[in-house]
């Protein structure tokens, strides 16, 4: 019985080995091509020419040469195993049946636009990435991310760092150094990433809120109406859009653009004016009129890349507290002008600014905001001594 | 001692080319590139060690210029890649950009970086021209490409205000082709983009467009209907609802319906005898929630000055609120409406005014706030805290007049739950007391005669 017990713990032990040389065998694959830099050994060195025998659907299969270290590798796409479409780039460093690593094509990117783009993930974290991109016929690009893992490839927004080139033809290295290969990278990724921003365009229309809205700013009683958990998902009810509200209330909004601003404006930042009575306000003029400004108005360098804010906006919340000091100073500069009863049109209107100037507006809306007559109304929101939003914004400026 | 003298060098060598950039800070790129020329340039990436290293093939640039300015720099990066560098203010450039990448020239070299909102660069790649000299760290060419790009911002201003000028004058262009304005108009008609299906308070928004008609029987949009008829072209005057373009929304207040309708009203600006209006009769039929309710325990510092110690804050009471109703006919077309008015009495102020068809649900939420939870006791005071008492239900009464046969009215005014007992400090101490519930309003309906202005 003891004799079982101790065959019984040595053959797990023997299978547990066994499972970790393999990943240890793979992870040494990876760590030869992407740990170099940090002393990693590197595989290679076999000879590889009959795989320039074969031909595959994609023309990829063959031997290569390493651009920094000039050993040989092999290359061979795989379309079909086992009567399944697999898709798969199985990639060699040293000779025999059973590939080092087995990177997954992604497809879309093939059937749509020919970008051969393999890859493969051995560990969650950024380091354990890896990225095979065909730069041109007979030329890869490997590349690393700053990203961890993603179910499929990282995103068009990573960024993508070649650190080595494979050629088939060690003369194509004349033309093909990490450099060049970058450049063409980043040119099959711009284009990617156009056709991207098409395809959540195209999505978005569905929804009621930003169909109805892009290229205008929609208004809520809180930011709770306009939130959404996912991105590009804007869910929120167009229900519960406001075109009119108590002066001095809680009112959010949130702008639906045509394009991502740094699609549309490349380089631009954010920017928002508010008009009431004839007065407008800047903030990105005010924020260089006073320390105060400066303080509360910070600069919008988030959402470049959407298509609307995430978190929506407020001209003033009253349940967190908050308010955009521009919308403030608007208020404090009409307060003679305000009268019990009236209605004002409120234009916000949010711009593409660069270099100390507003270059289009890429949203904007208009809300009538009404002065109450109730004593808990639009004069004490605003003006309560204590409280009152243009009271406590004149106490700092003063 | 050798070292020393090496700093001082580098230092006197920067503080040089700062200040020769200043100078040329005064400078255009267009001023700038007249010292160089297309051809190939040596080209410095940043590396990742954080320092300049040469990359191995030269990069060819193209200089294309118009009329004394350069209107574009090809960068052909790698020799393979075609980036085109457009000047930001043509005029008077800063710089030149592809993307969200800036390209300024200075001294020999031409620098290829990013810019964030603070007025920042981050340096990606140095271009030299042939024969030209580049000796910097990037630290020092980041800040030697702002300083050169911020000052010369500040000479742009004629510039700016041209191109400015062009694009008002462009969009103005645009607007008159557009606009009804100098064209001969027939007629202007409102048109629904789609017939609303509830016209009540709280229901979507109703949208609308124009349509214009000249009397050469073309017809001209507003952009929501597909046009591009400016709306600054029509003055509007809607009643019982916002008065905005594209879309409005039925007032929340009744006083504004007298009629029972939505009245849309525009005037040409520049054919003021041109008007064209549309009531939309309303339909009363969305569902309407009023809260009142208390405060909760745990928001009563936003209500007054409390001292927070283990114990929890009760919480506030619902408030107390008369519904009037009357029974009305709508005025259009005849149906039976429920105007009602909510008056909070403990607020003394009017909360609402609805008309509702008898049907619709009408749901009133004036219930107490639940008290807060006791903190867990402390080392001074070892015995949790107790919870806060939670708030009575507010009271309600409603008074009918005598027309009204059907009232579909939903009260919620029980008392708040009282907060939990905290734990003790020590597992063998005293748990706090949990607070007491608030008693749960009352809810009275009379029949008594009933006035309803508005």
């Amino acid at each position: 019985m003891k004799k079982l017990i101790l065959s019984m713990a040595l053959l797990g032990v023997f299978v547990l080995f066994s499972a970790q040389e393999a990943h240890s065998q793979l992870a040494g694959a990876l760590a030869g091509k992407v740990g170099k830099g940090k002393g990693g050994k590197g595989g290679g060195g076999g000879s590889f020419t009959a795989f320039n025998d074969e031909t595959d659907a994609m023309g990829v299969t063959g031997e290569y040469f390493g651009l920094s270290d000039g050993k040989a590798y092999g290359l061979r796409f795989v379309k079909e195993e086992a009567g399944k479409m697999v898709n798969k780039l199985h990639y060699f460093e040293k000779k025999g049946d059973e590939p080092q690593l087995k990177l997954d094509l992604k497809e879309n990117y093939y059937t749509k636009h020919q970008v051969k783009l393999f890859y493969f993930w051995i560990s969650a974290s950024a380091s354990g990435y890896v990225e095979l991109v065909e730069v041109d016929p007979g030329v890869i690009a490997q590349i690393k991310s700053d990203r961890s893992y993603n179910d499929g490839p990282v995103g068009l927004d990573a960024t993508r760092t070649v650190v080595d080139v494979y050629a088939k033809d060690k003369a194509s290295f004349d033309t093909w150094d990490v450099e060049t290969a970058q450049a063409k990278l980043d040119m099959l990724i711009g284009s990617l990433k156009a056709e991207e921003s098409e395809k959540i365009k195209k999505n978005l229309m569905k929804f009621e809120s930003y169909g109805g809205y892009v290229g205008k700013i929609a208004f809520a009683k809180g930011t709770n109406y306009l939130r959404n958990q996912r991105e590009n998902e804007p869910v929120e009810k167009v229900a519960n859009f406001i075109t009119k509200a108590e002066l001095g209330s809680t009112v959010a909004y949130k702008p639906y653009f045509e394009m991502p601003l740094e699609v549309s404006h490349p380089g631009a930042w954010f920017n928002i004016t508010y008009e009431m009575l004839g007065e407008t306000t800047d903030r990105e003029v005010l924020r260089k009129t006073s320390s105060v400004f400066s303080e509360n108005i910070p600069q919008i360098d988030k959402d470049k890349g959407i298509f609307y804010f995430l978190f929506p906006r407020v001209t003033v919340d009253n349940s967190s507290n908050s308010a955009d000091y521009a919308f403030l100073e608007l208020l404090r500069k009409n307060q003679e002008k305000l009268k019990v009863g009236d209605v004002y049109d409120l234009k916000v209107t949010i711009w593409a600014y660069k270099d100390g100037a507003n270059i289009d507006p890429v949203a904007s809306g208009t809300i009538q905001l009404e002065y109450t007559k109730e004593a808990t109304g639009t004069k004490k929101l605003l003006f309560d001594p204590v409280d009152g939003w243009v009271s406590k914004l004149e106490k700092v400026l003063d | 001692m050798e070292r020393k003298t090496t700093i001082v060098k580098a230092s006197v060598v920067l503080l040089f080319l700062m200040v020769f950039s200043a100078a040329r800070a005064q400078e255009s790129q267009n001023t700038i590139l007249n010292g160089f020329e297309s051809g190939n340039y040596t080209v410095y990436k940043l590396g990742e060690k954080g320092k300049f290293e040469k990359v191995g093939k030269p990069w060819p640039v193209v200089i294309t210029k118009q009329g004394g300015n350069v209107s574009e720099v090809l960068v052909k990066r790698s020799g393979i890649l075609d980036e085109p560098f457009a000047p930001d203010v043509p005029g008077y450039p800063a710089y030149f950009a592809f993307k969200d990448l800036r390209l300024s020239f200075l001294n020999d070299y031409a620098v290829y970086y990013e810019w964030n909102g603070k007025q920042e660069a981050t340096t990606k790649y140095v271009l030299v021209k042939e024969g030209g000299d580049f000796n910097l760290d990037p630290g020092a060419t980041n800040k030697l490409v702002a300083a050169y790009a911020t000052a010369t911002f500040k000479n742009q201003t004629s510039a700016r205000d041209n191109v400015k000028a062009k694009k008002a004058e462009l969009a103005e262009a645009e607007r008159k082709a557009n606009s009804l304005e100098e064209k001969a108009v027939a007629k202007i008609e409102i048109q629904l983009v789609s017939q609303p299906a509830k016209v009540a308070h709280f229901s979507e928004a109703i949208k609308y467009g124009v349509v214009a008609t000249l009397k050469d029987g073309t017809m001209l949009k507003t952009p929501n209907l597909g046009g591009k008829i400016p709306w600054e072209d029509f003055e509007l005057a809607h009643k019982g609802c916002s008065n905005t373009i594209d879309e409005v929304r039925v007032d929340v207040d009744a006083s504004s319906l007298t009629d029972d309708v939505v009245l849309l009203q525009i005037t040409s600006v520049y054919h003021p005898s041109l008007k064209a209006s549309l009531a939309i009769n309303t339909t009363n039929d969305v569902s309407v929630q009023v809260n009142q309710n208390g405060f909760w325990g745990n928001e009563r510092h936003q209500h007054m000055t409390v001292f927070q110690g283990v114990d929890g804050q009760h919480a506030g009471n619902g408030d107390d609120l008369v519904i009037k109703v009357q029974t009305v006919r709508h005025k259009k077309t005849g149906a039976s409406l429920n105007k009602i008015e909510i008056y909070n009495t403990s607020k003394a102020k009017t909360v609402a005014h609805y008309k509702l068809t008898p049907d619709t649900p009408l749901i009133i939420n004036a219930k107490g706030g639940q008290g807060m939870n006791g903190s867990k006791g402390r080392q001074s005071e070892t015995a949790g805290g107790n919870g806060g008492n939670g708030g009575n239900g507010g009271s309600v009464t409603i008074i009918k007049d005598p027309s009204v046969a059907s009232f579909n009215v939903t009260i919620n005014n029980q008392g708040g739950k009282g907060g939990n007992g905290g734990p003790p400090y020590y597992n063998t101490g005293i748990k706090g007391n949990d607070g007491n519930p608030g008693a749960d309003g009352y809810t009275d309906t009379k029949i008594a005669s009933v006035n309803l202005n508005f």
